[in-house]
């Protein structure tokens, strides 16, 4: 199990330097280019949930790449054969009767099958270099080519008119034909706002600003460069100069590349494709190297974020145990969710959610509280605590404990996945480099 | 409106003898866990976020959504899951980490789930179409046609955007589903 406190003190021990030297090694003839429209999923409009031009094999053919397409996903209404219709979304009469014959449906629902909307597509799209670099992650195992992508379908979703990936070549276009097989890079604004057009490999408005279903003004690539943007947020340096032309940067951050072993970067005047050839001349993936160079970028952001001062910060330790174990009713009651935050009574949550631990059979506590970190002995030890404490609401404290380790528990789960594709796109990237690159199938590398 | 998680109701619910007593628990658990709950508690109490808390780079919320929308992009839904709940208690008040959670609960068949993180995402964002169409896309999937009518009407209701005409096609077939089913 990847612990993930260890995790963030390995990226926060970094150096720039030694980021650079283990990711950031340039190729000649490298290009970074945007992914054409066709391999990330060519249905913008069906992947966004709509039901025009939706075929059985295109529902197939989703089916196969979203591992489930579940729930009234697969209800077929007005003729549809391509699945079992959902018993829920059947298109019956009033009377409940089964109404088979589409002459008897709504205009409506006889068009095709009514799949609703289990895709990402009207979210806010991540940053576009951490997009780009889980995009190369999710290639894992994956065959190079003749194959969709595992992120066609959100993809496709995002590009859909009104919001998503842009930016990327259009099926069609001569654009589409030389940048088959890199990656999409340049997500346009969501949340209600026509994408405006945006250059090539410009760095897509960070999040969450974007997530919150606001209109926000999208920020211009230019603005991410400007010399006085804020450290620590990424910005176009390595991966974007590449991909447009341009030397790369001697530094980011004030972070000089050019200290890094084996780099050939230290010429900040030197075009790409004329540096000095690296030390390890082997020949080099240039999708793979892409993605090493997002991965530096988003390494070296955490570094600079988390500072040297910080590097023995409060982390998670490995002591916890990594899976969230949901209580039923928290952390989601349905008191906070239907009738908004004014609504929530803390103590009666509370009241709540200890006695659904209490409610539980003693090796029910056990195993909960094991995923927990607690353990048996924890709940023990609680009760006795309690016993000793006089004047609260013993009941209250018992959930809030509860409470709050279910949180650290859920929060941590989710570092815990993230990291791990993390690290395994880092092992990916160092394979690669390496010529140690396992090939389609094998590439699943975990630590 | 800021969505106030439940975490946070809870500790300005208690007094503070309640919450210093369980500060002092946590604090007997530091051992059991290796990892200092009682600092992360009290830095709650003190007011700081869950991130700071934690002691996480502020970038974290993005690196895990980047990494939520491409699990579930590559079919992992019930990754996608856990990375939108750590989300939703990371930056509880950003609609579209509730969005995910309840598209990937969908994705896994946990409609209740669904249900709760729609409606929580459409307290935070009351005026946008996108939370009202999957809250009432999950209620027609309960068989909740009543809700899902409700629903229809507040997408009707929200402000006109380009995520709203993308959607008005699809919520029309639905609202033709509701009205069949008597809703």
């Amino acid at each position: 199990m990847i612990e993930a406190g260890q995790i963030f003190a390995l990226l926060r021990s970094f150096s720039a330097a030694e980021v650079a030297r283990r990711f950031n090694a340039p190729q000649d003839g490298m290009v970074l280019t945007g992914r054409t429209q066709s391999a990330t999923g060519g249905d913008p409009g069906g992947s966004r949930g709509s039901v025009e031009g939706r075929t059985p094999s295109d529902i197939e053919a989703n089916r196969a790449s979203a591992g489930r397409n579940v729930g009234v996903g697969a209800g077929a209404l007005g003729g549809a054969a391509a699945s079992r219709p959902a018993p829920d979304l059947m298109a019956t009469g009033p009377g409940g009767a089964a109404s088979p014959d589409p002459a008897d449906q709504p205009a409506a629902l006889r068009t095709g099958p009514l799949r609703m909307a289990l895709s990402l597509g009207h979210l806010a799209p991540p940053r576009s270099d951490l997009a780009r670099l889980f995009a190369e992650a999710a290639l894992t195992g994956q065959p190079r080519s003749g194959a969709p992508l595992p992120m066609a379908g959100i993809l496709g979703a995002a590009s859909a008119p009104g919001g998503g990936l842009t930016g990327a070549a259009q099926p069609g276009t001569g654009q589409a034909a030389k940048d088959e097989g890199s990656l999409p890079v340049t997500p346009a604004p969501r949340g209600g706002r026509a994408a405006a057009p945006v250059p090539p490999l410009g760095i897509a408005p960070t999040a969450p600003a974007m997530r919150t279903g606001e209109a926000v003004d999208p920020v211009p690539a230019r603005t991410m460069a400007s010399p006085d943007h804020q450290p620590g947020r990424l910005v176009p340096t390595t991966a974007a100069a590449l991909a447009e032309g341009r030397a790369i940067p001697a530094a980011v951050d004030g972070k000089a590349l050019a200290d890094a072993p084996g780099g050939n970067i230290s010429d900040p005047a030197a075009p790409m494709g004329t540096a000095a050839p690296a030390a390890d001349s082997r020949p080099v993936s240039p999708r793979a190297t892409a993605a090493q160079l997002a991965f530096a970028e988003v390494v070296m952001s955490l570094v600079d974020v988390a500072g040297p001062g910080r590097a023995g910060a409060t982390s998670l330790g490995s002591g916890v145990i990594f899976n969230a174990a949901m209580i039923p009713g928290w952390p989601y009651p349905s008191a906070f969710a239907r009738d908004g935050a004014e609504a929530i009574n803390p103590k009666a949550l509370l009241h709540r959610l200890a006695a659904a631990v209490e409610g539980m059979s003693p090796e029910e506590a056990a195993a909960y509280l094991a995923k927990l970190g607690g353990g048996y002995a924890f709940l023990q030890r609680l009760r006795k605590l309690l016993k000793e404490l006089d004047e609260i609401e013993a009941e209250e404290v018992k959930g809030l404990l509860f409470a709050f380790l279910e949180t650290i528990s859920t929060i941590a789960s989710g570092l815990q996945k993230a990291l791990q594709q993390l690290a395994e796109s880092a092992a990916l990237q160092e394979a690669v480099v390496h010529g140690d690159d396992p090939g389609p199938g094998r590439r699943r590398i975990r630590l | 409106m800021a969505a106030a998680t439940p975490m946070t109701a809870a500790l300005t619910g208690l007094s503070p003898a309640e919450l210093d007593a369980c500060e002092a628990v946590l604090a007997t658990m530091v051992q059991d866990l290796d990892l200092d709950v009682a600092g992360i508690f009290g830095a709650l109490r003190k007011g700081l976020t869950m991130t700071e808390a934690l002691g996480l780079p502020e970038q974290t919320p993005d690196l895990l959504y980047a990494q939520a929308v491409a699990r579930f992009g590559a079919g992992d839904h019930m990754a996608a899951l856990s990375l939108f709940q750590a989300l939703s208690f990371l930056a509880p008040g950003v609609r579209d980490h509730w969005l995910g959670l309840g598209i990937s609960a969908r994705a896994v068949e946990q409609l209740d789930l669904a249900r709760l993180a729609f409606q929580t995402a459409a307290t935070i964002a009351p005026e946008t179409a996108a939370p009202r169409f999957h809250l009432c896309e999950v209620l027609c999937q309960q068989g909740d046609w009543p809700g899902a009518a409700r629903e229809a009407a507040a997408f009707e209701a929200a402000a006109m955007a380009p995520e709203k005409a993308s959607l008005a096609a699809d919520l029309k077939r639905l609202s033709a589903l509701i009205e069949l089913r008597g809703g």
